[in-house]
């Protein structure tokens, strides 16, 4: 009698320590469980569909738009109606290609006690599920942006009651 | 809120008293991510739906470390099945869930980044993909879907 084998791959990730300089960014959730649920509210998470709009007329909003490389803070002011949101009004300062300027929605609580002024840069780099904001003079990541389908993928749903 | 602690697809009943009371302490557990942990936690999930891609095949048995239980000699502490176009995810993982809210556990599905958003552990993570022979991955997704 013959057994067909079962296969068997092991991925490792190795985290670089997280050190008080990249604690930056509020903490997933107040709760104390290990939520998925939790994670898709994160403060420094949120769909593209929801986060990012282009300054001009162009007919795609989201994060494929955003060009990788640096932009300038021009502006900071709250979202109408939405006291706990901030918009980041950006503008190319020096980015990979040609690049349009482009608002960005999101959490105040995501910059927590180091706010981002006007005249400030941050960089964005594309990533395999989105987007990653960070700053530009510490390269410490503060918001991340995610494509639709992982938005959905950090989405937890019940199967049985 | 929910806490994995158990692998698998197995019926959901009624915790016994060990298990709540297991439960209850790592439900008391803060959980703090900072964006640049989540970036590389999503971008491990890339790694690992690419893996399951590339398989080739449409089922597959998945674990991850999380919960530190080095001291039993256990690196993967959560575990479930991963199914190919689950639902509304390129995959989806099927796993046995603690919701601390109910203090009761629930099968849940999620996407892969889900699945390995809350590890205990920030320094590292380990992933295990298992594919099964033909005829027992078939009737796994049978009785999984």
């Amino acid at each position: 009698m013959t057994t067909a084998p079962f296969r068997c791959t092991l991925i490792a990730l190795l985290l670089v320590a997280a050190g008080p300089a990249l604690a930056e960014s509020l903490a997933t959730s107040a709760s104390s469980a290990a939520s998925s649920a939790s994670s898709a509210g994160s403060a420094s998470l949120r769909g593209s569909s929801d986060s990012i709009k282009g300054s001009s007329d162009s007919s795609r909003d989201g994060d494929k738009q955003v060009a990788e490389g640096e932009y300038r803070v021009v502006a900071v002011a709250p979202v109408d109606g939405r006291s706990d949101m901030l918009r980041l009004t950006l503008e190319p300062h020096r980015t990979a290609r040609a690049a349009t300027g482009f608002t960005l929605d999101l959490p105040q609580h995501a910059l927590a006690d180091r706010p981002l002024a006007p005249g400030d840069i941050v960089s964005a780099h594309h990533r395999p599920y989105g987007l990653e904001f960070a700053r530009g003079n510490t390269r410490n990541a503060f918001f991340l942006v995610l494509a639709d389908d992982w938005h959905r993928d950090l989405q937890t749903r019940v199967i049985t009651n | 809120m929910l806490l994995a602690i158990a692998a698998g697809c197995a019926a959901p009943g009624p915790a016994p008293a060990s298990a709540q009371v297991s439960a209850a302490r790592f439900c008391d557990r803060p959980q703090v991510q900072d964006a640049g942990h989540q970036d590389r936690i999503l971008r491990f999930a890339a790694v690992v739906r690419q893996e399951l891609e590339a398989s080739g095949e449409e089922i597959a048995l998945i674990s991850r470390s999380g919960v530190d239980l080095r001291n039993l000699g256990i690196r993967f502490s959560h575990s479930g099945v991963s199914i190919r176009d689950g639902g509304e995810v390129p995959w989806s993982v099927r796993q046995l869930y603690y919701a601390c809210d109910e203090g009761r556990p629930r099968l849940y599905d999620q996407g892969v980044a889900g699945f390995l958003f809350n590890g205990d552990e920030p320094a590292i993570a380990y992933v295990s993909i298992v594919l099964l022979p033909h005829e027992a991955a078939t009737q796994l997704k049978r009785v999984a879907l």
